[in-house]
């Protein structure tokens, strides 16, 4: 199947709105007063402003050219790691989330039924003292614990944490199970970290992808690392169901049975172990458990795995050996969303493990610099009070080593609606959207009814805060300033460059104001934002409007440790875990074990979800610019069952799973393996307040089941099967 | 019998079916020039990116053209040829190629996007190119 | 960063990946409408039979010629090549014939279809963003790219660091740097490890199809004034022939009258 987008028909599939862009056409400019103080705005309102991205987790640094008080670009800042100058298409649009028309202004509260959209505009004075008014009430009544708390991580989570457990609440959600807790509990049981560093050197001579779409998932300066790789001549073997475009750059694309990643990764460890290919010496001296595995990865044959993977033993055999050839110089990646099957922990250990078995530590892995600089100052704050409550989420009393931290927020929601072991009476959520982020829309809804009082903190009237009874608006990314970002040997600056569109406030502000009504007032000892930014770079003797300036300050590196020799790991041994005790322990396996996947019946299909180029999760698809230049969000099938079916491109098709049925278009495509759909994430949203997304695409959480692995409590995301059918 | 002079005669418009043919196709073409003005000649045309004169310009401006060059060779017959026996067709052939040319100008008028600055083409010519 | 004597891109199509991330900021920095684009994507889309399959992608805007077509052709001559590389285009001058859009063999002008009389209806092209390279930036395609599928520099070291691209990974690309030489050269050049067809380029010669027209042209007026003169001369020969004819049959009538 040939597709050529000809110029012609390029834009219809994008275009929302004709016309000039309306950035910021429809309000008064006003520039940032704290920008203009800086004297990075000149009194005309032009200049430029370093800052940094927020359009996704990577958080580019970039320059923002302002000109009379508006701003009009967005460039990449050179000396920031993560952009390197450069930023994706989602970062060159950034401008338009910030002057998006649909932009929440003032704080709202609900008149009308949840979901009928009807609000009425508030003050800020009454909006906060009448959350406060109603958390307070859940707490005396309830027990703090019935209030949870959600966030997406971000660079304020440190004081989001500080309102909830000063609150008094154990109840934590954050996305982290819908997305890496694999990957995270995996690297902590082995190398007693979350997610080592990837260096991509001159030297890198073969990469292992199992998923991980770094070149549609972009982050900028890793997708770049890959592109000069494959460049430089760099082997890249990538497992995935769907010929991605980093299918189509790397040098092998393995189309892998979906839940079978793992199947693959213990045949490449039989073979490793069996054909003693490890670097012994690196085992001997940094590892523990060697044996345990051994014994357990002796069964699983590539003979094994082909049949499993869809992948030729051979070729299975072939590439434990070119990776071993290619030590210390090849890394596993470990993958980022890894939230896919219930049994991705294992094949998470199995990754970890195998960088750790061909010794390419402080080669082509390293310590990471953590996000809390151990340097940076914090405003005093009592100790928090102490909580007694379960945890709603399941930690640790079902799953015993997630960390706190992370929690499980599917099982978290689950929870609301099941009402064990209690029930929770009120949703405190800032800069999240679960009901499109948790699989198994229905269920959040009727957790949502089960609530007395929601509050959202967002900037557009996303899906969750559509439902909520008070909507707070915060300041987008380009209007606010943010807790200071550590990495490597600086600590990056998030400052304004405009001011606020209407009444929107930082979250540092927002809750700020909220735990004062709280009678939290002790835990947020600052008086405002600056106030707060000084008292971070106290103990680094700069004085914030150096930062301002540059865009950052430097500040000495949390302290690496050391050479390969004599390191110690974080870990209970001291060492790199290829048996984990602590797995062990609970019940677990304490090495990665075969875990058959579930697979779907006669006429079903794995339902598959990835990330594209022109949109971040949920939360971009009202973006104009991106929107006029993404494709139209359809659902893949693959050509040959599609004519089986008697299906054919741009036909309504109809998608069901156990628990929801979406409709949606159909695209016949070469790039699919012939038992999955596909989907992109993030479409059918239910705001009407969403003016450019509402009516584009389907959702895909409507139709997703909820699964959890109980090792690392993620989300098994391309765990549900569904028919197709035309509509 | 003696000639009444002072019978006013009625005004009727006694025009043929086909007259009253063209004069509604005048009409709709009217109407059209007056949606390209407002909304573009994209709301008119199928013109696009792949076809920016297609159909457009063979029709309004090759008919046209074309339709005066009966009026060329006549003249160039009459007067340089000198062939005079063709003298009584030069009139309606003439005006027909004139009607040709009053044709293709108000084409141009509608068809270009900035029709105003037709002028332009006298005034800031560009000798080598083809369109000359 | 060397004086650049003569701006280009370089685009290599085994590094794009198809973000458009270009495109957006070409958007921003130029204030494109939002129903128009300067950059656009071309090529073969996947290509093959699972699993055998295979993909390529290009991106593309104003190759900014080195003997532009659009120029040639503009009978307002609203088109100018500067010097230093960029064709600028004059939205004070166009009236909107789209001769350019026939005569680019690219298909680079586009036009407002949607505009009416108030409004005026324009073609858009690529710029060069002249804001950005003229104060020391690159243009704001090249400087977002996140994997440096398109680099800007002086043409003739872009050409000469595409050459040596090719001879490194010779196994890797076609031999051949399009817009070297095509159509008398143009400054957005292109590497590719599939054919130029395949990814929408037309082949063309070296020679640009607008020398042998304006050649053509050039004789316009000398022809039309050398014709006229040669009409006129057919004109007086005839007419003086005719008179010949009309005295000689006077004559003769007068002898017959005095007869």
């Amino acid at each position: 199947m040939t597709k050529t987008i000809s110029r012609r028909d390029f834009l219809k599939l994008g275009a929302a709105s004709v016309g000039a862009l309306a950035m910021g056409q429809m309000l008064p400019p006003k520039v940032a007063q704290a920008a203009r103080a800086a004297g990075t705005i000149n009194a005309e309102g032009d200049g430029f402003v370093h800052s940094m991205c927020e359009m996704c987790v990577w958080r580019c640094g970039l320059i923002a050219k302002v000109v009379d008080g508006r701003v009009v670009k967005l460039d990449g800042n050179p000396e920031h790691p993560h952009s390197r100058g450069n930023l994706c298409p989602r970062g060159q649009s950034g401008l338009m989330n910030t002057y998006d028309p649909d932009r929440v202004r003032t704080p709202l509260i609900r008149v009308g039924k949840r979901g009928e959209g009807k609000f009425r505009q508030a003050s800020w004075d009454e909006a906060l003292d009448l959350v406060a008014s109603k958390m307070t009430a859940i707490k005396n009544k309830y027990g703090a614990e019935a209030m949870v708390f959600s966030s997406t991580h971000n660079l304020s989570q440190p004081l989001f944490e500080n309102l909830l457990y000063a609150f008094g609440s154990p109840n934590y959600g954050t996305q982290r199970s819908l997305c890496f807790n694999a990957m995270i509990v995996a690297n902590t049981m082995t190398y007693g970290m979350e997610e080592p560093a990837r260096i991509y050197d001159d030297k890198l001579k073969y990469i292992l992808l199992t998923g991980r779409n770094l070149l549609e998932a972009i982050s900028t300066s890793e997708t770049h690392d890959l592109i000069m790789a494959i460049d430089r001549g760099a082997k890249v073997v990538y497992l995935d169901p769907r010929y991605t475009k980093t299918a189509s750059k790397a040098t092998e694309w393995l189309p892998i049975k979906p839940g079978n990643d793992l199947a693959f990764h213990l045949a490449l460890l039989n073979v490793i172990i069996g054909e003693k290919l490890y670097n012994r010496s690196f085992v001997e001296k940094n590892t523990i458990g060697f044996d345990e595995l051994k014994k357990e990865v002796s069964r699983y044959t590539p003979e094994w795995a082909a049949p499993l993977t869809g992948i030729p033993a051979e070729t299975i055999a072939r590439i434990a050996h070119e990776f071993a050839d290619a030590a210390p110089h090849a890394l596993a990646h470990n993958g980022w969303r890894t939230s896919n099957f219930v049994n991705s922990f294992h094949t998470q250990r199995a990754i970890t493990i195998l960088n750790a078995l061909m010794g390419n530590w402080d080669v082509v892995l390293t310590e990471a610099g953590g996000e809390e600089s151990g340097t940076l100052g914090a405003p005093a704050q009592p100790a928090y009070p102490r909580i007694s409550a379960l945890r709603l989420d399941g930690v640790p009393w079902k799953y015993p080593v997630v960390p706190f931290k992370i929690g499980v927020f599917q099982e978290l929601r689950d929870n609301i609606v099941s009402g064990e072991p209690y029930q929770a009476h009120g949703w405190f959520i800032s800069r999240q959207n679960p009901i499109m982020s948790l699989p198994d829309r229905g269920k959040t809804l009727k957790a949502f009814g089960k609530l007395d009082f929601i509050v959202t903190v967002d900037i557009v009237l996303n899906d969750t805060a559509w439902f909520s009874d008070v909507v707070l608006p915060e300041a987008s990314y380009l209007e606010r300033y943010d807790p200071l970002m550590p990495m490597g040997d600086k600590v990056f600056l998030r400052q304004p460059v405009i001011e606020p569109q209407g009444e929107a406030k930082s979250a540092l502000w927002i809750y700020k104001q909220l735990g004062a009504r709280l009678g939290l007032g002790d835990y947020f000892q600052y008086t405002d934002e600056e106030d707060y930014l000084r008292q971070q770079l106290a103990p680094l003797g700069v004085s914030l409007e150096d930062v301002k300036a540059k865009g950052y300050a430097e500040a000495p590196e949390t302290a690496h440790s050391g050479e390969s020799s004599e390191k110690t790991w974080n870990t209970p041994s001291g060492k790199i875990e290829l048996f984990s005790d602590t797995l062990a322990k609970v019940g677990f396996s304490g090495v990665p074990t075969w875990d058959e996947p579930p697979q779907p019946d006669e006429g079903q299909f794995f339902l598959l979800t990835g990330k594209i180029a022109t949109s971040t999760q949920f939360g971009t698809q009202n973006n104009q610019l991106l929107h006029k230049y993404s494709e139209e969000p359809r659902l893949w099938m693959n050509a040959q069952t599609a004519a089986e079916l008697g299906l054919a491109t741009d036909d309504w098709v109809e998608v069901t799973s156990e628990v929801g049925q979406i409709h949606t278009q159909l695209l016949a495509t070469q790039a699919i393996r012939p038992d999955c759909v596909y989907m992109t994430p993030g479409y059918g949203h239910l705001s009407k307040g969403l003016k450019t997304a509402y009516g584009v695409g389907a959702n895909d959480s409507a139709v997703h089941v909820t699964y959890t692995d109980p090792i690392s409590g993620g989300q098994a995301l391309s765990q549900t099967f569904v028919t197709v059918k035309k509509a | 019998m003696k000639l009444n002079l002072t019978i006013q005669p009625k005004l009727r418009l006694n025009f043929s079916p086909l007259v009253w043919v063209l004069l509604t196709l005048m009409g709709i073409a009217f109407i059209s020039a007056m949606a390209r003005y407002a909304f573009g000649i994209g709301a008119i045309s199928d013109l696009s990116y792949s076809y920016p004169w297609g159909f457009w310009i063979s029709f309004d401006l090759f008919t046209g053209v074309v339709i005066s060059s009966g009026g060329f060779l006549m003249a160039g017959s009459v007067y340089i040829l000198g062939i005079k026996e063709f003298q009584p067709l030069l009139r309606p052939s003439v005006l027909t190629a004139f009607l040709g040319y009053i044709m293709v100008a108000l084409a141009l008028l509608v068809g270009p996007g900035q029709p105003l600055r037709i002028w332009y083409m006298m005034v800031h010519s560009n000798l080598t190119a083809v369109s000359l | 960063m060397t004086e650049i004597k003569h701006h280009a891109y370089l685009f290599d199509a085994t590094r794009c990946i198809d973000c458009r991330a270009c495109m957006v900021a070409c958007s921003v920095e130029n204030n494109v409408d939002m129903d128009k684009t300067r950059i656009w994507v071309a090529g073969v889309g996947i290509k093959g039979t699972y699993p055998d399959l295979q993909r390529g992608t290009m991106v593309y805007h104003c190759m900014h010629c080195n003997h532009p077509d659009c120029m040639s052709a503009c009978p307002v001559g609203a088109y100018t090549k500067v010097e230093d590389g960029p064709v600028t285009y004059n939205p004070d001058l166009c009236i909107g014939c789209r001769y350019c859009m026939n005569a680019c063999p690219f298909g680079v002008p586009h036009f407002d279809y949607d505009k009416g009389i108030i409004d005026g209806a324009f073609i858009d092209k690529c710029t060069f963003c002249p804001q950005r390279i003229y104060n020391g930036q690159e243009p704001a395609c090249v400087q977002t790219c996140p994997t440096d599928a398109l680099e800007y520099g002086d043409r003739d070291e872009l050409i000469k660091k595409a050459h040596e691209r090719i001879a490194a990974h010779p196994d890797r690309y076609i031999d051949h740097v399009y817009g070297e030489f095509e159509n008398g050269g143009t400054s957005y050049l292109i590497l590719s490890h599939i054919p130029f067809s395949a990814l929408g380029l037309p082949n063309l010669p070296e020679t640009p199809v607008n020398e042998v027209s304006e050649k053509v042209m050039e004789m316009t007026i000398p022809f039309a004034l050398g014709w006229g003169a040669v009409l006129t001369g057919v004109a007086a020969g005839v007419g003086l022939y005719n008179k010949k004819q009309e005295d000689k049959a006077a004559i003769a009538e007068k002898a017959e009258a005095v007869k």
